[in-house]
C-alpha cells in the first residue's frame, strides 16, 4: 500500500510542479503582452474615430441619460462632434454603425461594422457606398422613408430599410443628449 | 444574436439548431467523422459526450467564476480547462471501465474534447450566468447528438450505394456533411435568432 | 483511407526522408486523416488559414522539443496530462501574442485559436515524440508534419477565398463569386472533392504500377 501511495504522491507532486511552472511562463508573458494589446486596441479605435468624425483631435467616451457617446474635441477642446454607435438588424445578422454627427446635426461619417459571426452573404462594398451618400444630410432630409432621394442598395429592400431607420436614430440619439445635457 | 439576457430556452435552441456545432460552426469533426458502427454506436458516442459535456461545463463554470476572474487571471482558461477535461476524461475512463465494457473509448474521449473546451470557451465568451451556460451547453450537446444520429442514418444509405472509388469513406462522409450544414443553414433567423 | 501513425526508428532513416515523411507519405491530412477540424472553419480566407497554419507549426514543433527532453521525468500516467498541459501552455502563448499583435486576426478567428491545442495532429505526433530517443527526429517530423498541414490549410484557403468571395486579401478579382463556398457548407465540399482528386491520383497511380 505505501508504495502505490507514494507513486500516486510522486505523480501529483510532478504534475503540479509542472503545472506551477506554465502558470508562472504564462503570467511572464502575459504581463509583457498586456499593454501592447491595449494600446493596439485604442489606437484602432481612435483611427476608427477619426475615419468617423474628420475634424476632431482627441475623443472622450461619456454617457448621458444612459447613453454611451463619444465626444470629438479638435483644437483648443473645441466640441467637433459626436460619435453614436447604433446597432441593428438587416438581412444578415446584427450589425453595428459608427455615426459621426456634427454640432448642428449633419452627418459627417459613417463606419459600417457587420458583426455577424459569420460570412455574411452581401457584399459590404455596396454597404460602403450606400452610407455615403448619407453623409452631409440631415434629419430633415430623411423624413419620409419612400423619399426618392435616398438610393437604395439594389436588391436589398429590407436592409435598406434597416439602415435608414439607423441614420435616423443616430440623428434623433444625438439631439436628445443635447436636450439632456441643456 | 444571444447574449447573457437572452432567456434560457433561447439560448438552448441557438446552440442547438441555428448554431449547431457541427453543421453551423465546424467543431468536433474529429470526433464526428471517426464514428463507425451505425446508428447504436453513434448514440452511444453521442450520449457519452453529452454527460461529459454537461459535467464539464459545471466545473468550468465555477472555475471561471470563483478562481479565474477575480483574480484576473483569464489569460490561464485554455490551459485550466485542458487539464480539467484531461482529469474527467480519466475519470469516465475509469468509471466505464468498472462499469460498462465497451472498447476503443481512448482514441475518442481525445476527439471529443474538441466539443467540450469550445463549449466552456464560448460560455466565458459570452459572459454567462450559470443557468444560461447549462443551457448553452446542454444545447451544444443536443445539437451534436442529433447531428451524429442523423449522420449515421446518412451513412448507412452511403454504404450500399454505388459510390465510386475515390469518394469512398472520408470524401464522401464531407460532401454528405456539407450538404447537411446547407440544410441547417435554413435555421437562420428563426426567432430573432 | 486511414494508415496507423507509428513512429519509425529515425536511425534508419536519413534527415530528409525523416522530413519527407512527415510532409507527404504521412501527411496529416490526406494519409494519417487527423487534423481536418480547423480545414473546413479556418479556410474562409488566406489570411486566416496562414495564421493557423503558423500557429499549429509554432506549437507542433515547440511541444514536441519541449516534450523530448521532458521524456525522462514524465511517468507513464500522468502521460496524458502532461502532453495536453505542454500543448496548451504554447498555444496560449501562441493566442496571447495574436491577440496583442493583431486584434482584427484575432476577432476573426474567435473561438479557432483556442481551439488549436485540440487539433487532432498534434495530439497524435506528440504523443508519438515520449517514446523517442531523439530530439532531432521529434524536430524534423515536427517540422515536417506542419509543413504538410500548412500546405493543405494554405491551399484550401486561397480556392475557397477565390471562389467564394472572389477577393485575395481585399482586392476584388472577379464579380459574382460563388457565395456558398465561403460559408461552412462550401468549405466540408470543397474538403471533400479534395480529398477525392487526392485519392484518385493515388488510385490512378496504383493503377498504373500494377
Amino acid at each position: 500500500m505505501p508504495k502505490e501511495i507514494s507513486k500516486i504522491l510522486d505523480n501529483v507532486f510532478r504534475l503540479t510542479l509542472l503545472c506551477v511552472i506554465s502558470a508562472f511562463l504564462l503570467s511572464l508573458v502575459n504581463s509583457y503582452l498586456e499593454p501592447k494589446r491595449i494600446e493596439n486596441e485604442q489606437n484602432l479605435r481612435a483611427m476608427d474615430y477619426r475615419q468617423v468624425l474628420p475634424g476632431a483631435r482627441n475623443f472622450e467616451k461619456k454617457i448621458s441619460g444612459g447613453k454611451k457617446y463619444v465626444k470629438g474635441y479638435g483644437q483648443d477642446k473645441i466640441p467637433a462632434g459626436k460619435i453614436i454607435t447604433v446597432y441593428g438588424r438587416d438581412y444578415n445578422g446584427y450589425f453595428e454603425a459608427l455615426f459621426g454627427i456634427s454640432e448642428d446635426y449633419r452627418i459627417l461619417g459613417v463606419k459600417f461594422m457587420n458583426k455577424s459571426e459569420s460570412t455574411n452573404l452581401e457584399d459590404n462594398a455596396s454597404k460602403e457606398d450606400f452610407f455615403r451618400q448619407f453623409i452631409g444630410t440631415s434629419v430633415h432630409d430623411l423624413v419620409d422613408v419612400n423619399n426618392k432621394n435616398v438610393k437604395k442598395i439594389h436588391g436589398a429592400p429590407v436592409s435598406s430599410k434597416a439602415y435608414i431607420n439607423a441614420v435616423r436614430k443616430a440623428i434623433g440619439e444625438a439631439e436628445s443628449i443635447d436636450a439632456t445635457n441643456q | 444574436m444571444i447574449s447573457n439576457q437572452s432567456h434560457p430556452v433561447l439560448i438552448f435552441f441557438s446552440a442547438c439548431f441555428v448554431n449547431n456545432i457541427v453543421f453551423a460552426q465546424a467543431i468536433g469533426l474529429c470526433a464526428f467523422f471517426n464514428v463507425h458502427g451505425g446508428f447504436k454506436a453513434s448514440f452511444l458516442q453521442g450520449l457519452a459526450i453529452m454527460v461529459i459535456n454537461i459535467a464539464a461545463s459545471i466545473v468550468f463554470w465555477m472555475f471561471n467564476a470563483y478562481i479565474l476572474a477575480p483574480y484576473n487571471i483569464a489569460y490561464l482558461d485554455i490551459v485550466s480547462f485542458v487539464l480539467i477535461i484531461v482529469l474527467l476524461v480519466q475519470a469516465a475512463g475509469l468509471f466505464a471501465e468498472k462499469f460498462l465494457p465497451l472498447y476503443r473509448f481512448d482514441l475518442f474521449f481525445i476527439s471529443a474534447n474538441c466539443i467540450i473546451l469550445a463549449s466552456g470557451l464560448l460560455n466565458t465568451g459570452y459572459g454567462f450566468n450559470f443557468v444560461n451556460s447549462m443551457a448553452h451547453s446542454t444545447g451544444i450537446a443536443f445539437g451534436y447528438v442529433l447531428a451524429i444520429i442523423l449522420f449515421s442514418g446518412l451513412r448507412e444509405k452511403i454504404e450500399i450505394a454505388p459510390v465510386p472509388e475515390a469518394l469512398k469513406g472520408y470524401p464522401v462522409s464531407f460532401v454528405l456533411a456539407g450538404l447537411m450544414s446547407m440544410v441547417f443553414l435554413g435555421f437562420r433567423g428563426l426567432l430573432g435568432l | 483511407m486511414r494508415q496507423t501513425s507509428n513512429m519509425e526508428k529515425p536511425s534508419e532513416k536519413s534527415v530528409f526522408s525523416m522530413f519527407l515523411m512527415g510532409f507527404w507519405k504521412r501527411n496529416p491530412v490526406f494519409v494519417l486523416m487527423v487534423g481536418f477540424c480547423p480545414l473546413v472553419a479556418i479556410t474562409v480566407t488566406t489570411a486566416n488559414s496562414i495564421c493557423i497554419a503558423l500557429v499549429v507549426s509554432f506549437v507542433l514543433v515547440s511541444s514536441g522539443i519541449t516534450l523530448s527532453l521532458l521524456r525522462k521525468v514524465i511517468p507513464e500516467e500522468i502521460k496524458m496530462a502532461v502532453l495536453m498541459l505542454v500543448a496548451s501552455v504554447f498555444t496560449t502563448i501562441a493566442a496571447l501574442f495574436i491577440r496583442a499583435g493583431f486584434p482584427q486576426l484575432s476577432t476573426a478567428l474567435g473561438i479557432y485559436l483556442p481551439l488549436v491545442v485540440m487539433n487532432c495532429i498534434i495530439l497524435d505526433r506528440i504523443s508519438g515524440y515520449t517514446r523517442n530517443d531523439s530530439v532531432l527526429f521529434s524536430l524534423l517530423d515536427s517540422i515536417g508534419s506542419s509543413a504538410g498541414f500548412s500546405l493543405v490549410l494554405v491551399f484550401t484557403g486561397f480556392l475557397r477565398e477565390i471562389t467564394g468571395t472572389g477577393k485575395l486579401a481585399e482586392i476584388q478579382l472577379f464579380d459574382k463569386p460563388v457565395n456558398v463556398i465561403a460559408l461552412y457548407p462550401g468549405g466540408f465540399l470543397t474538403v471533400g472533392v479534395l480529398l477525392a482528386l487526392i485519392n484518385w491520383f493515388v488510385l490512378e497511380k496504383g493503377g498504373k504500377e500494377q
